[in-house]
């Protein structure tokens, strides 16, 4: 079973990634901040991040740059979902090699398929 | 006109008026210094005129004084006339001719004895053309015998010398005014320069400034005088405008982010239910047990929606309290359940947060006040949702209410983060948010307009409302006339 660690403080899109992915034999951990996300991390190592840039204590950004710079996290992948839509925060993101950048809201099909791929 | 120019201007015209001060007193004194002189000379002159006429009378020698008289004529410019007589009697006379014989002249040299003697001295008034002559005169006695010594100028050569001398006098004071005057520029070119100078830059500030960089500071804050105080207050204005417009930034991506973050919510919850939809329409057996979340779905979604509509309504509030018709009814009313009911709402809330919230009224019976109770209500709700925002679970959030005089106090106590002591004041200000305060909130952010509308509604009231923290935690007071 695949692991999928979700950054997200608003508890709304927490609620839509989980009923999205859970049917799909997913198993969700969440975490509001990039604290906890941190911890959790070490914890269950999951396959995929799927972050948020607006967080309570830091940015995803800085996370990612974080789990990127660790050997052991090599293999995880990384989707972005912000709501942040600026062709340039999707670049500066794709710069810090994320697997794809979603932005909020996002649409059902195209992500499952696309979480799918990047897993395979 | 530029000020550079007016300032030099201004010296300018002060030191010419110094020049032509101190000039007029130059050429005042150096003329009374003159005609002392000239009088005291004439005295002088007189004076050895007698010494030699008492020397020669002694010895008993005329030569010596005739000869003598007429030398003066040439050695001293300005004398007209000179003489020594013996009653009427002429002993030396500048003009040779006149002497030894009987005096033809009065001691003013007018009145005229004989016929020949009138036309001697007509002849000789003619010669000096009618030049007025003024005389000094002494009396001498030598062997019991009184003798008269006078000398006479010719007032126009007096005149003609003093004047030659006084305009070489102006002609120097002139020359030195002027070349004062030229040195006074250079040095109120060169001192008004000194002055615009931390101007030119101030204005090289403002034009920077003015197009929009924010960035730009004066270095000469040192100075004592004006410019520094103006160096300084320049400084601390862009600091202040960088602040303002930070604020603006800040208000900007709060009220996108609050705008953008339900309706994102509210249109994700949509997508992901039509996408189950569509997916029951191929597996209608796996419907019932899908309908509890179908459910929760649509009630997150209200709440998304409701989050908003609260948004537009502060937005409405403040729009209305910067035009200044916001409005509120008072009624007659107990506090006491209108704080309950406030507190009931969030009781859910906070037990979800594990957040202790509670209420305690420390004066047994509240007496009534005038409220809008609808208002109090926000108030209350506003400042409880702040509390249980900023505080951490396990933590504890207090509402009380008691008399305090004519006033009814009621605060909102928590063991949150705290506020900073410099933020206290500007909480209650349009779109301030504490800085870094939002990095605390889980959730919604909130816009900064809460305690602004909360403020309003206390002083429309006629009370007044103020936040305090002693760093563990803050406490939010309203203060109610009763």
């Amino acid at each position: 079973m695949k692991k999928v660690l979700i950054l997200e403080d608003e508890q709304d899109y927490v609620n839509v990634l989980t009923q999205l992915l859970e049917p799909e034999g997913f198993k969700i951990v969440v975490a509001n901040t990039v604290k906890d996300g941190l911890n959790l991390l070490e914890m269950v190592t999951p396959d995929l991040l799927i972050v948020d840039w607006n967080l309570p204590d830091r940015t995803g950004i800085e996370f990612i740059r974080e789990v990127r710079a660790q050997k052991k996290f090599r293999n995880i992948r990384i989707v972005m979902n912000s709501i942040r839509d600026a062709e340039s925060d999707q670049l500066t993101a794709y710069m810090e090699h994320v697997d794809f950048y979603f932005t909020k809201p996002i649409k059902p099909e195209v992500f499952l398929g696309k979480i799918k791929k990047i897993l395979e | 006109m530029s000020i550079k120019f007016k300032l030099m201007l201004a010296i300018d015209l002060l030191v010419l008026v110094a020049v032509l001060m101190f000039g007029s007193i130059l050429y005042t004194s150096e003329k009374t210094i003159l005609q002392r002189q000239i009088r005291s000379n004439r005295e002088n002159v007189l004076q050895s005129l007698a010494n030699v006429a008492t020397e020669s009378l002694l010895s008993d020698d005329s030569t010596l004084l005739i000869s003598y008289t007429a030398d003066l004529k040439r050695i001293i410019r300005e004398l007209e006339v000179a003489y020594v007589a013996e009653g009427r009697m002429i002993l030396a006379h500048t003009d040779k001719k006149l002497a030894p014989r009987p005096l033809p002249l009065s001691y003013s040299g007018q009145r005229v004895r004989t016929l020949s003697d009138k036309l001697l001295v007509r002849s000789k008034l003619k010669a000096t053309e009618g030049r007025n002559i003024s005389f000094s005169r002494k009396r001498v006695v030598v062997n019991g015998r009184a003798y008269d010594v006078a000398v006479g100028y010719s007032d126009l050569k007096v005149r003609a010398n003093i004047q030659a001398t006084l305009e070489s006098v102006l002609v120097r004071i002139v020359r030195a005014g002027l070349s004062v005057i030229l040195a006074a520029t250079l040095l109120a070119l060169w001192f008004s320069g000194l002055m615009i100078k931390p101007i030119r830059k101030l204005i090289k500030a403002f034009a920077i400034t003015g197009e929009g960089d924010l960035n730009y500071r004066l270095k000469d804050t040192r100075r004592r005088d004006e410019i520094g105080v103006l160096n300084r207050d320049f400084n601390k204005m862009v600091d202040k405008l960088k602040e303002l417009d930070q604020l603006k930034k800040d208000f900007v991506s709060s009220v996108t982010h609050e705008l953008k973050s339900p309706i994102g919510a509210i249109e994700s919850y949509l997508d992901l239910m039509s996408y189950e939809v569509s997916r029951s329409a191929k597996d209608p057996g796996s419907w019932p047990a899908k309908l509890p979340r179908f459910l929760e779905n649509i009630s997150f979604i209200k709440q998304n929606s409701n989050r908003l509509l609260r948004f537009i309504a502060d937005l409405l509030d403040a729009a209305r309290i910067e035009k200044g018709k916001f409005e509120i009814l008072k009624k007659p009313a107990q506090i006491e359940p209108i704080i309950q009911d406030a507190v009931k709402l969030f009781q859910e809330r906070a037990r979800a947060s594990g957040i202790e919230l509670s209420f305690a009224a420390l004066t047994e019976k509240l007496p009534q006040a005038h409220l809008d109770a609808e208002r109090i209500s926000q108030v209350l709700v506003n400042l409880i949702s702040n509390a249980l925002k900023f505080t951490p679970k396990g933590g504890k959030v207090t509402v009380t209410a008691e008399r305090s005089g004519s006033l009814i106090r009621v605060s909102v106590e928590d063991t949150g983060i705290g506020i900073p002591q410099a933020d206290l004041g500007k909480l209650f200000t349009k779109f301030y948010q504490v800085p870094g305060g939002r990095n605390n909130v889980v959730g919604p952010k909130g816009t900064g307009l809460g305690l602004y509308i909360v403020k309003s509604i206390v002083e429309a009231h006629g009370g007044r409302a103020f936040a305090e923290s002693s760093g563990k935690g803050s406490r939010f007071n309203l203060e109610l006339p009763v």
